[in-house]
This record gives structure tokens, C-alpha cells and sequence, in this order.
């Protein structure tokens, strides 16, 4: 979307879920977190929850 | 954590088939046009980026036309319908603080009727975290608060209210 570049076609949401966990491991950002959700990925933030559920 | 108007468990009740089918139609023809070079951006999404500075509003107009836009929105669509799936079939619980804000007001993307169905399934989704919130928004719709000052003040502003409260109903 936007001016990114194309991800690989096919993309499920676990994928981008371990994409934002891998992100802030990349960054050093430890939780706990505070996820700010638009649209679908309000839906990814409550995937995010339930996969990292110390966090 | 904090969810946005997020599609939700049941969209495939919202959506009639025929609905679907003519949008991922539609969205094949404006990239042809797009293509083509012959596509005026259309007068919903002209309001829309009113605000924005010239050269960003040049810009995403011209973004909106592409062929590669309309079927990176045509993927996310599906991609949105899927992560509403996982969602829905998620039987971890949540342990966090989740609160739901839902739009108050249609626009271009959503209509009335989309809108409210959309509202009474974040209160369901709300639901299933021990410590929730669920609010409508006044002043907010689904597309707006990315692009008028106004629209994402009135959402940062109930977020903040929310988020010093406790969250326990």
C-alpha cells in the first residue's frame, strides 16, 4: 500500500504480526506495548495480543 | 492496547456477495482507466483530501489512480477479511487492556449501515478482553482521522482519556 514496495503476494496475517514482532525486536523496543490500531490493524494488534501474551 | 475501528469477525454478514463481487470488479476497471490515463479522481475522494497540503494532495490523488494502489487495496481487502478469520477463531485469551473505537459518522467507505453493523461487532470484540472499553467516537469516521487534524484529535484525545482510566467494566 502507499509508496512501499510490494510484500510478497499471498501475505497472511501471522506473517505481518511476526513482521511487527520481529520489527521492534530489530528497533531494541522492549514491551510492555501499547498498540495504536487502524482499521485492520486493530485486528493485527489483537492478533499481536494473543501471540505475545506477557507483553 | 488499543484497536481503531477494525474489521471485524462476521464482515462476510455485512458484505452480500454481490457487493464483494462488484468491488473487486469495479477495482479491476478504474485500474484499467488508471492505466490508461483517462480516470478523474472522483468527488468523494476529492472531499476527502481537501486538507491536505497541494503537493500531498497532488500526490495521493495521483497515488489513488494507480493500477498498483487499487490492487494493493484489492489485496489488503482479502487480506482484511482474513485477519478478521484469525480473529474470530482466536480462542487465546487476552490478558491485556483492549479498547475499541468505533466511528460515529459514515463516509465514502463505509455507509450508515455498514458503519452500525461494524460498531456492534467491536462491542462484541471488546467483550472478549477481561478489561475492555468500547466507544463511539464523536466527530470520527473511517477515513478521515488519516487525513483532517479535527477527525484524529477527537480519537487521540478519547485514547487518552481511555488509557488513564481504569479498564475494568
Amino acid at each position: 500500500m502507499g509508496w512501499s514496495d510490494p510484500g510478497p503476494p499471498g501475505q497472511e496475517p501471522g506473517q505481518l504480526v511476526d513482521d511487527l514482532r520481529r520489527g521492534l525486536h530489530a528497533l531494541g523496543v522492549e514491551g510492555s506495548y501499547l498498540l495504536v490500531g487502524h482499521s485492520m490493524g486493530g485486528l493485527l494488534s489483537r492478533l499481536f495480543a494473543a501471540a505475545t501474551r506477557t507483553r | 492496547m488499543v484497536l481503531v475501528d477494525p474489521r471485524d469477525v462476521t464482515q462476510a454478514g455485512i458484505y452480500a456477495d454481490e457487493e464483494l463481487a462488484t468491488y473487486e470488479g469495479v477495482i479491476g476497471l478504474y485500474g484499467l482507466v488508471g492505466r490508461l490515463g483517462i480516470q478523474r479522481w472522483s468527488s468523494a475522494n476529492t472531499e476527502l483530501l481537501q486538507d491536505l497540503p497541494p503537493r500531498q494532495r497532488d500526490e495521493s490523488a495521483a497515488l489513488g489512480l494507480s493500477y498498483r494502489q487499487l490492487r494493493g487495496a484489492q489485496a489488503e481487502w482479502e487480506l482484511g477479511n482474513r485477519a478478521a478469520d484469525a480473529v474470530a477463531l482466536s480462542d487465546v485469551p487476552l490478558v491485556t487492556p483492549l479498547i475499541v473505537l468505533s466511528a460515529s459518522e459514515a463516509d465514502s467507505s463505509f455507509d450508515e449501515r455498514q458503519r452500525a453493523a461494524f460498531t456492534a461487532q467491536h462491542a462484541q470484540l471488546a467483550a472478549r478482553s477481561p478489561r475492555w472499553e468500547h466507544r463511539e467516537v464523536v466527530g470520527a469516521d473511517h477515513l478521515t482521522v488519516v487525513t483532517r487534524a479535527d477527525h484524529a484529535q477527537a480519537v487521540s484525545a478519547a485514547v487518552q482519556e481511555l488509557f488513564v482510566q481504569p479498564h475494568s467494566p
